[in-house]
């Protein structure tokens, strides 16, 4: 089965509060000291792709990102993890580019790098957590989509895929290919990669291309604004008011912590 | 000439510390604290550093191992520290199999390597130190006496660390009388020494309690026999064969106060901007702020050193003397840093649920072991600058 696994590097979401920035001219998260780390459930839908590879065997798995060099990072950690093959699309334009302009530019790389079975995606990034990536790329590909599977296998020539919903799992049979958007869940935690293959991952090659090299509009997916524009970001202000509820008796004082609370339920 | 220092590291060494920090963040201050608490051994973490191949980071391909070199070695043993963790643990199972892979037979090489890497074997125990003989390592008195196919070895042993968690121990042992040598440093012996036989056959092993989780013994040899073909190299050659092992030793351990070092900085900073008292952040005071950054610098300085060192080391250039001042700087600089974070933390530094009195001991043992600041100097002061000797 020849898998497709597209991955995207964020800024580590585990910075803490205090010293997050945003830019509001930007409109975009400022770095800072944070890291840059794969998304998490990129790597969810890595580590799903490495248990398929390892119960069918015959199996390539490549990786696939578009986003600044520094994704490189997160495309030789996936290679350490036992990835076959990487290939960065190298996003020298608008820094935070639209969801549909990541899925034209990721389906024009998957087609060039050609013939994927299935293609594994997050369900969405920790950073702006939109989670539509995944089926504008199977939009684009003209692929049917399963959006929040948590477990993939191959039966008879199938994949059967379970999907995590609000009211339990829905078990769906799927014949390849097609995109699936991956959940976290205690089987697919990220292996972690031994040393040597930490160092083996900078020996091997990797792909590298800009949207010039795709055959799609360069200038559109430079400009990034093909669907959506962030107009204003902010950081949402919290605000502590202290209460005392008062009352001759504990009933008093349950009853006015009662009143209180309806109040403010009420209010909301 | 001088090898220059490589000030931007390569994109690789930070991804090995990446990889590192991600397995070192499923051990959390609490798993330490507890461990600490119970003087227990993190058989856990243990497991995970070498299921993922960091012990046998040195330890060449040919022999299952990552082939690594002490730079790469050392950074590893960093960001276990500095993450908050006690690389102490396991350290030695690093370096110790050194002495094998340097002067080893290949059969003994193919022997024990392979399973020393996947961690069926643990070698991390190096029997020298002697009650009446520290660092005046040639005056050791455990004998070893051929008698056959077997050396029989009596004797004692002190400061021996991680015996309870190893399975076999390297052991120096003086197989010629020092009054029949030309060089006392002559007629020393290294030997393979099976753990779980000798402790069945006139090995006792006593613990001493210390005032850090760190398990270390009091050694008696009764007559333990050792077969000869667990003796590495030739005989009356191993106080040189122990020697040159120092020197990755040495950069390791400095890796090791260099990563207390910037959790001590790291968790100072963190206090003295959440502090608030009179109105503002305690770092705002100088009298807080500067030691605090003194103490970065010399930590910084001290990781410059260790570079260094480590990386004439991977060059097959002499590098004894910039291991030493590495060892020597990263130790003093990560005691200054415990206690600049003990003095920022105030009350909260005693306190065991903020980890820095743990680190505390912890760390102040880099400035006795494996090498006492004194020696240290005394040998910058004879061997680097041509003073008189002075022992």
């Amino acid at each position: 089965m020849n898998i497709l696994v597209c991955m995207k590097q964020i800024i580590d979401p585990e910075v803490p509060v205090r010293d997050f920035r945003i830019d509001p001219v930007k409109r975009q998260a400022e770095r800072g000291s944070a890291n840059l780390v794969p998304n998490i459930f990129c790597e969810n839908a890595l580590e799903t792709a490495l248990k398929l590879r390892d119960l069918i065997g015959s199996s390539k798995i490549t990786v696939l990102s578009y986003g600044a060099a520094t994704a490189e990072e997160s495309l030789r950690k996936a290679l350490a993890m036992k990835a076959d093959a990487a290939a960065l699309v190298v996003n020298d334009g608008n820094p935070n580019p639209d969801p549909l302009t990541v899925a034209r530019v990721l389906a024009a790389a998957a087609q060039k790098l050609g013939g994927f079975d299935l293609i594994l995606l997050g369900r969405e990034a920790g950073d702006w957590g939109s989670g539509q990536t995944g089926g504008l790329l199977a939009e684009e590909l003209g692929l049917p989509c399963i959006a929040f599977a948590d477990n993939v296998a191959a039966v008879d020539g199938k994949l059967r895929v379970r999907r995590q919903t609000e009211w339990g799992w829905e078990l769906s049979e799927a014949v390849p290919p097609i995109v699936i958007t991956i959940t976290n869940c205690e089987a697919n935690v990220p292996r972690l990669p031994k040393v040597r293959d930490v160092m083996m991952s900078y020996r091997q090659p990797l792909t590298k291309w800009t949207v010039d090299d795709l055959g799609i509009d360069a200038a559109a997916a430079r400009a990034g604004d093909a669907y959506y524009e962030v107009t204003e970001l902010s950081i949402p202000q919290k605000e502590s008011v202290c209460d005392f509820v008062t009352g001759e008796t504990l009933d008093e004082q349950v009853e006015m912590l009662a009143r209180r609370l309806t109040a403010i339920t009420g209010a909301l | 000439m001088e090898t220059s220092v490589q000030v931007v590291e390569a994109p690789v060494l930070t991804a090995l510390r990446s990889r590192v920090r991600e397995l070192c963040a499923k051990y959390p201050d609490e798993y330490w604290r507890k461990i600490d608490s119970q003087k227990g051994y993190p058989v856990d973490f243990v497991n995970a550093l070498t299921e993922s191949g960091y012990l046998a980071a040195m330890i060449p391909e040919k022999y299952d191992g990552a082939g690594l070199g002490l730079l790469e070695s050392s950074i590893i043993l960093e960001e276990i520290n500095r993450s908050g963790g006690n690389a102490t643990a396991a350290h030695a199972q690093m370096y110790t199999m050194g002495t094998l892979l340097r002067h080893g037979s290949e059969e003994q090489k193919m022997r024990f390597l392979p399973r020393i890497a996947s961690g069926e074997l643990r070698l991390q125990a190096f029997g020298v130190t002697e009650p009446d003989c520290g660092s005046d390592t040639t005056k050791l008195k455990t004998k070893a006496v051929r008698k056959g196919d077997k050396y029989v070895i009596n004797g004692q042993k002190v400061f021996i660390s991680r015996v309870q968690h190893s399975d076999w121990m390297i052991l120096l042992a003086r197989t010629t009388p020092i009054d029949q040598v030309k060089k006392r440093s002559e007629g020393l012996s290294v030997f393979m020494v099976d753990l779980h036989h000798a402790i069945a056959n006139g090995l006792t092993v006593r613990p001493i309690p210390t005032m850090m989780n760190h398990e270390t013994n009091e050694l008696f040899l009764q007559d333990v026999e050792v077969p000869v073909e667990n003796l590495i190299g030739e005989e009356g050659k191993g106080f040189k064969y122990i020697l040159d092992g120092m020197i990755a030793e040495r950069t390791m351990v400095a890796g090791e106060a260099i990563g207390d070092g910037y959790w001590f900085v790291n968790r100072a900073v963190k206090y003295a901007n959440e502090r608030v008292v009179f109105d503002r952040p305690i770092g705002k005071n100088q009298g807080i702020a500067f030691p605090i950054a003194q103490a970065y610098a010399h930590v910084r300085a001290a990781d410059l050193m260790r570079f260094d060192a480590a990386q004439k080391f991977d060059a097959g250039i002499p590098a004894g003397t910039e291991a030493n001042l590495a060892k020597h700087l990263a130790a003093e600089a990560s005691w200054e840093a415990a206690d600049v974070a003990m003095q920022t933390l105030g009350g909260y530094g005693v306190a065991e649920e903020y980890d820095v009195e743990r680190k505390f001991r912890e760390t102040r043992l880099f400035r006795i072991a494996p090498l006492s600041t004194n020696l240290i100097l005394s040998y910058i002061a004879e061997h680097v600058l041509g003073l008189p000797r002075s022992y």
